[in-house]
């Protein structure tokens, strides 16, 4: 029996690291939240056309995504009803039908069984039911242009999910009219540690930024103005400390710079020009507070697995097994961006925070040591640490949220809280929504 | 990609041969200095993103993906002032690298100051105290004639084997 409430502390400031690489727990986890949340699969922009596909995971379940012909998305386990074949093994393309390679069954993109080899005297006589050997269908439902699936029937709809996460999240993926691109396919990257440590860091971790990445900060800097927004100077105060929030267990982390994004790019004066350009636009489509947003330093993600640093990253990340995750990256701009600074996004995140990344060699070097000791048996005692800003947080009138200011751990609180309702209650109406909150400030 | 049809000399092939071996020894040595020193100004060090897709597949490639490098010699420098100070990361304590070339054909570029180098990488690194990696590569070069038997590297194009990276960073220079 695993009893979560001596894993995670009730205010979620202590967690025991046996939850990084215990496989009990991980078992547990793939049921109790991978078997319930909301997991992205798919930007509408990566699957323009009709029949457009892709394969992705949910926990560790292969699921091809396809867009229908009405447009529509539809996500199913990609696996053969029959005998169990991974149905489609290409990662992305378009296609009216997947043919089993084993035994030859065709599946619609619709997810119908259509056809099977000899269905009459010479083998089936005529008395499978292909009505009922269809694809195992998931929910899907979208929120601005991102898709999710949840295996769920039973759980709230994206939208309640989401909650008053949406008022930053819009700021992310709806700043403008046009909307945002994921550009290309994922990169992908393998790393010797839990979901969870890998997940973090993105979500919420405002504190490793100096310590961890001031080389490669200061390389990027050098004959540059200006900072990048959370250097250690006590004498800071409001919106110049930023500010932490947590929503359902969604984390943001963020500034109203209006150009944090974008500091460590070559060119810097061509991204504060499109900045510049969009501001009235972001403006008008945001109002004035989050309109500050698009291209300010952010940091964020959505629970349980997806992620984003904008200007460096968007990611989700797959776990396989207690003590293995595979990191999947993708490049996010405004559709509207001109064409050669896409390219250059894209060139910007690889050298940051993609495979080959300046910052992301740290990062992943920190999450490889936490996975060195949390699953050795003493180790594994021991409790982490997410006590920054304990007792600090407040509800503000002029935003949404449980918020702090930037540098905290609220963020990892709300996360570890959230993970705790999900590992312990029996069906989703246990698991309890923030109420919304009417901001009138937050225009 | 196209093959070399027209090969070089046999003294000129010996000499890019040499050339491609030396900057293998320079970067398992971690000799960033030397091997910056064999980069042309107008470089192009590029290491696209592999695709599994189905060989009938349509659909069109990405006009724009996610490179594991795409560089000019401005962000090679940065790399390599980072890499040249490690400092906490996977890169410290270094991982011991080695790098077998082999493979090798050359033929002219689009000029007869150019060369089109062809070569295999098998690169193997071993961090910490025990974490084993490796990776293959066909690379596509175009290195500058300089006189005197050195050349300098304008181009290169690096043919991965892995879709996802299964080493834990891809920071060393192929």
């Amino acid at each position: 029996m695993i009893e979560i409430d001596k894993l995670v502390s009730e205010d979620g400031a202590y967690v025991s690291r046996e939850i990084f690489g215990d496989a009990d727990i991980h078992k547990l986890e793939m049921e109790q939240v991978f078997g319930r949340s909301w997991l992205f699969l798919a930007h509408e922009t990566q699957l323009p056309n009709s029949q457009d596909y892709l394969t992705t995971f949910m926990g560790e379940d292969p699921v091809i995504v396809i867009r229908q012909e009405d447009g529509t998305l539809k996500a199913f386990l990609n696996a053969c009803t029959h005998r169990g074949p991974l149905l489609c093994a290409s990662e992305e393309g378009n296609a009216t039908s997947f043919t089993c390679p084993y035994h030859g069954w065709v599946f619609g993109s619709s997810g119908d069984l259509l056809n099977v080899p000899h269905e009459g005297n010479s083998g089936w006589h005529n008395e499978l039911k292909k009505g009922e050997h269809g694809l195992k269908t998931i929910r899907v439902e979208s929120y601005k242009g991102l898709y999710f699936g949840n295996f769920d029937e039973q759980a709230p709809s994206l939208d309640a999910y989401l909650g008053d996460y949406k008022w930053y999240a819009d700021a992310i993926f709806s700043p403008l009219p046009s909307g945002v691109e994921f550009l290309g396919g994922p990169m992908r990257q393998r790393l010797q540690c839990n979901w969870k440590v890998a997940s973090e860091n993105i979500f919420a971790d405002t504190y490793h930024v100096f310590a961890a990445h001031g080389q490669a900060a200061r390389i990027c800097m050098e004959g540059k103005e200006g900072d990048i927004g959370i250097e250690e100077d006590d004498s800071k105060e409001g919106d110049a400390l930023g500010v932490a929030v947590t929503v359902n267990g969604h984390s943001m982390g963020l500034h109203f710079d209006g150009m944090g994004a974008y500091v460590l790019n070559k060119n810097m004066g061509e991204w504060m020009a499109y900045l510049g350009s969009q501001r009235e636009n972001y403006i008008k489509e945001l109002g004035s507070r989050r309109g500050m947003l698009p291209g300010s330093s952010i940091n964020g993600g959505i629970f349980p697995n997806f992620m984003f640093v904008p200007g460096f990253t968007f990611r989700q990340i797959h776990p396989l097994g207690p003590n293995e995750c595979e990191i999947w990256m993708w490049t996010v701009v405004d559709k509207d961006l001109p064409t050669e600074l896409k390219h250059e996004q894209v060139r910007a995140n690889a050298r940051m925070l993609g495979t080959s990344g300046l910052f992301e060699t740290d990062d992943c070097a920190n999450m490889e040591r936490i996975d060195n000791t949390v699953s050795a048996y003493q180790g594994s005692k021991l409790i982490s640490n997410y006590s920054m800003g304990l007792g600090r947080e407040q509800y503000r009138d002029d935003l949404p949220g449980l918020t702090d200011q930037r540098m905290s751990d609220t963020g990892f609180r709300g996360y570890y809280r959230r993970w705790a309702l999900f590992m312990k209650a029996n069906k989703s109406s246990d698991i309890p929504l923030d109420a919304p909150r009417n901001i009138e400030g937050a225009k | 990609m196209t093959t070399i049809e027209e090969k070089v000399s046999m003294q000129l092939h010996h000499d890019v041969e040499q050339c491609l071996f030396h900057e293998a020894n320079l970067l398992d040595d971690f000799n960033f200095d030397g091997w910056r020193k064999l980069l042309a100004p107008d470089l192009h060090y590029w290491i696209p993103a592999r695709r599994s897709r189905y060989v009938r597949e349509k659909r069109a490639e990405w006009v724009i993906d996610n490179d594991h490098y795409d560089d000019d010699m401005s962000s090679m420098d940065l790399r390599l002032k980072r890499l040249s100070k490690p400092m906490q990361s996977s890169l410290d304590p270094r991982p011991r690298e080695v790098r077998s070339i082999s493979n090798i054909e050359v033929g002219y570029g689009d000029s007869t100051q150019e060369l089109r180098v062809d070569s295999v990488i098998l690169f193997m690194r071993n961090r910490m105290l025990d974490q084993e990696e490796h990776i293959a590569a066909r690379r596509q070069d175009i290195w500058r004639i300089m006189g005197d038997g050195k050349f300098e590297l304008v181009k290169r194009k690096v043919l991965i084997t892995q879709n996802a990276i299964l080493m834990a960073n891809m920071l060393s220079l192929l």
